[in-house]
């Protein structure tokens, strides 16, 4: 399998030098093709700091992060959001749907901004809201819609363009249980049907059962990775506990 | 602990509504400098119609209370809405409402008593400016205004403020005591759910509202026919109010229309970025159609205001040069010049006198060959001397003109040129009454001597040896004099020699009229200039606090969604849109938002003076003039209003980039 995302020995510092706070120390792992990663760990852990790097949001202090062998600490700045809008897919735990569009203008958004052919747009929106089951709303405002379906929408906001890789950032945290199983299915989905390579952060085990592997980041480092290889998710929920009670045990 | 979070609350308001103090302190030292310039002895005594300047000066400001108390009313009502979380909060913690409402007007209150008390230093250095202006206009020497004019005008203000903020406060009291705390907690979202409400067959309404505007133009245009002729109150109040149903109905249902025209379309709905711009900018006017409404109504008062005070000026103006081109000149029984001199050399040193004469055609004349309608009360041709004519033109300082021995010339008004340039073939000869027969040589439009010598509209000017054995119509004084002449002199005039005569009609009314056509130039730039004077000035107020009054609501409007702004660009952002991109759209949002209530203004208010053209070209140097008249009247509305959009988009721009 081909590494699609790869961080190597990223540093990331905060304040001046006799304050300083290591956000990330020295973070190396990669993401393969295909693969659907959770990155879990407490509050100040790092958890947003990285994802604000990968999606090129934020700047490292040093190190390197490679999306499909680019380089994007090396990205100019002024380049920086073409590199998004061409490579990255965003799912946020308040879904930042824009209130004054309907769902359907709000899925083709991105493709708007892509400048990509007008004559298509309509079908590519019709196609994955098709497949995420959110046909029947695309007349709708967000207003109109619940919680669980709104985060569908940004589901194929982020999905519409083909993204080299999905960030996900606590998708689940403004749903209720049902919704917030039902979102991870849609993910898992994308993960398996639609061969979305997806990284999201949580703090939620629940969440981060659905996931192949989870990375547990603690100060600003991996403290340790499990893989759900043939295990039943109910399985790798406890094993994900049994991590998380080691984490904070310490 | 009341005062301390007023006190609080107030320093922090006070960041948040510069705009709108600065705006309320603006139009209050407007109001207070006109007052004084009003009540100032100085300018009163410029002119006896000067008077008339406090009386209308009362009207124009009972607008501007009712305008004023709008704007303030809309800001403490916006304002309420904005904190609505907070006044939640505050009862959640056990504060009474009673309490919370005390504190909320007397925040407001204070405000408004800081932009009260800068508004006397303010408006007291604008009545410096004004007043200089004035001066400027009678070519007096400046005065400064002295302080023991002040009292009255202060007291006004002071009386101005407590009735504008007794209605606002009054309202306000009573908005915020029916209020409840789930309301209060609920407020903005309630407003939120009007944006999304979609309006049936709105296309179809908004044309019904567009034709009811154009009928009321059309009424308009009907009622104004011309000079003299009273146009029907009735059918122009009529109008009017087509006019303002027409600016509500079209404001309501542009969103919707404007969503069923470009959204409607995939090709144009995401092209660029019309969808993001067309969604932000309706679910804005559909939030605030009754402002948007309001102020494309005020925008078009000033606009009117603007350009009718213009126009006036302009037509005024003119008229001096047509009225009284001369120093003096007087048409009378010529036994009488002597007399008039007299009057004259007593007061003035005379540079120059002319003595002229006028000569009847009443057999084949021109005059015959006009339409009941194009003639006037004359009943024949008035014929002149080549060599007078040239003596007035050159008097004036203008071009002179020559004729053959067998040809004639033609000075026409105005509004006889059309006519007479179409009947051209029928006058190429015409035989005066000693047989001669004269060529049509050439016709033109030239202002060569007051209004009342160009007899029946035009002038037949022929070669000096064909008058003879012509009947006198009139005869003319000429005096040019070294000094400017004043106002009282064509009274003089008048008292000298016994003009007035008096009759007594069927009803045995008797009315005396003056026999001699006297005009002072200075009479006629005094009663004019205090006519302009007192109108533009009066529209200039008006004008100005309705751009400060629209200005200020749709930057506060803009300025206060910036948090709404903020999240969308994020959004956009973190999708991956270029921050020159983002940039571009502000631009492009905050512009459609400022230009929007402009628009029908501007094309209403055209269309109004185009039809006040109609009447008044004849006033004016020339039957195009209007338009340039129209443009530089509305520029000055539209650079107050471009400091507000500026203001206004830079500091979205600012806070983005924060």
């Amino acid at each position: 399998m081909k590494e699609r995302l790869k961080l190597n020995h990223v540093k990331k510092y905060y304040g001046s030098k006799s304050n300083i706070t290591k956000a990330i120390n020295d973070l190396s792992f990669s993401i393969n093709e295909q693969e659907f990663v959770a990155i879990m760990g407490a509050s100040g852990s790092g958890k947003s700091t990285l994802l604000n790097c990968i999606s090129t949001i934020d700047k490292v202090t040093s190190g390197n992060i490679y999306i499909d062998d680019i380089d994007i600490t090396e990205v100019k700045d002024d380049e920086l959001a073409m590199f998004r809008r061409k490579n990255l897919g965003f799912i946020f735990q308040d879904f930042n749907l824009l209130d004054t569009l309907t769902i359907e203008e709000n899925i083709a958004l991105s493709r708007i901004i892509n400048k990509e052919d007008v004559e298509k747009i309509d079908n590519q929106v019709l196609e994955i809201s098709e497949k995420l089951g959110i046909k029947d709303i695309l007349k709708k405002y967000p207003y109109e819609v619940s919680g669980g379906q709104k985060q569908r929408c940004a589901c194929a906001r982020a999905l519409i363009n083909k993204p080299k890789l999905i960030l996900a950032d606590e998708p689940t945290g403004a749903l209720d249980s049902k919704n917030a199983r039902l979102l991870l299915e849609t993910l898992e989905e994308m993960n398996q049907n639609l061969q979305a390579t997806i990284l999201m952060v949580t703090h939620d085990p629940f969440s981060a059962s659905f996931c192949k592997r989870v990375l547990f980041l603690k100060d600003g480092h991996i403290f340790n990775e499990i893989l759900k290889g043939e295990k039943t998710r109910k399985e790798f929920y406890d094993e994900i506990l049994d991590v998380l009670t080691l984490l904070g045990g310490e | 602990m009341l005062v301390k979070l007023t006190y609080q609350n107030l320093k922090k308001t006070f960041k948040n509504y510069l705009i709108y103090i600065i705006s309320i302190t603006l139009a209050f030292s407007l109001m207070f400098s006109f007052n004084l310039i009003a009540n100032s002895k100085d300018v009163m005594e410029l002119s006896h119609v000067m008077e008339n300047f406090k009386s209308i000066m009362f009207f124009v400001n009972c607008i501007i209370l009712f305008v004023l108390s709008y704007l303030i009313n809309y800001t403490i009502k916006f304002m309420f809405h904005k904190r609505s979380k907070e006044f939640g909060t505050y009862m959640i913690l056990g504060i009474e409402k009673k309490q919370i409402n005390k504190m909320f007007l007397l925040e407001n209150l204070l405000m408004g008593l800081i932009a009260l008390i800068l508004s006397f230093f303010i408006g007291y250095f604008f009545s410096q400016i004004l007043s200089f202006i004035i001066m400027n206009i009678f070519e007096r020497p400046y005065k400064v205004i002295l302080a023991s004019d002040l009292f009255i005008p202060i007291v006004y203000s002071i009386i101005y403020f407590i009735i504008i903020y007794f209605i606002v406060l009054f309202l306000t009291y009573h908005r915020i005591k029916k209020t409840t705390i789930h309301d209060l907690l609920n407020l903005e979202k309630k407003n939120e759910e009007k944006k999304y409400q979609k309006r049936k067959y709105a296309t179809w309404k908004f044309l019904l509202f567009l034709l009811i505007g154009i009928l009321a133009l059309c009424i308009i245009n009907k009622e104004f026919i011309g000079i003299g002729i009273e146009p029907s109150f009735s059918k122009i109040l009529f109008a009017s109010l087509l006019l303002i149903i027409s600016i509500y109905g079209i404001t309501f249902n542009l969103g919707d229309t404007l969503i069923n025209f470009v959204l409607k379309k995939n090709k144009r709905k995401y092209k660029k970025n019309h969808l993001f711009i067309v969604r932000q900018f309706t679910s804005k006017i559909k939030t605030m159609s009754w402002t948007l409404a309001t102020l494309s109504l005020l925008i078009l008062l000033t606009f009117l205001s603007l350009s009718i005070s213009n126009l006036m000026g302009a037509i005024l103006e003119h008229q001096i040069d047509l009225s009284a081109p001369m120093d003096i000149s007087i048409i009378d029984d010529e036994k009488k010049f002597p007399k008039y001199l007299e009057v004259v050399e007593e007061n003035y040193q005379i540079k120059e006198k002319f003595v002229y004469h006028s000569y009847k055609n009443d057999k084949d004349s021109i005059y015959k060959k006009l339409s009941e309608n194009e003639q006037s009360w004359n009943e024949d041709d008035t014929i002149i001397r080549l060599s007078d004519y040239n003596k007035l033109m050159q008097m004036r300082g203008k071009k002179t003109i020559s004729l053959a021995s067998n040809e004639y010339a033609l000075n026409v008004s105005n509004e006889l040129e059309q006519i007479l340039s179409e009947k051209k073939e029928e006058i190429r000869t015409i035989t005066l009454p000693n047989q001669e027969k004269l060529e049509l040589k050439n016709m033109f439009t030239e202002n060569y001597s007051s209004m009342y010598a160009l007899g029946s509209g035009y002038l037949v000017i022929v070669p000096d040896e064909k008058i003879e054995n012509l009947e006198i119509e009139d005869s003319y004084l000429i005096i040019d004099t070294i000094e400017e002449t004043d106002e009282e002199l064509e009274d003089k005039l008048i008292n000298a020699v016994n003009n007035k005569r008096c009759e007594q009609d069927e009803t045995g009314y008797t009315f005396c009229y003056s026999l001699a056509n006297i005009s002072v130039k200075g009479s006629y730039e005094a009663t004019n200039k205090s006519t302009t004077t007192i109108l533009s000035f009066a529209l200039f107020y008006l004008a100005f606090i309705f751009t400060t009054v629209t200005g200020a609501i749709l930057a506060i409007q803009t300025l206060n969604d910036q948090d709404k702004y903020k999240y969308r660009f994020q959004v956009l952002s973190k999708l991956g849109m270029e921050e020159k991109e983002i940039h571009k759209i502000i631009f492009t949002e905050t512009s459609i938002f400022f230009i929007f209530p402009i628009l029908y203004p501007l094309i209403t208010s055209f269309i109004i003076n185009c039809i006040l053209n109609k009447l008044f070209k004849l006033f004016l140097p020339s039957n195009h003039a209007f338009i340039s008249i129209y443009l530089s009247g509305i520029s000055i509305f539209l650079m107050i209003y471009l400091i507000y959009y500026l203001t206004t988009y830079f500091g979205i721009k600012k806070n983005l980039e924060d």
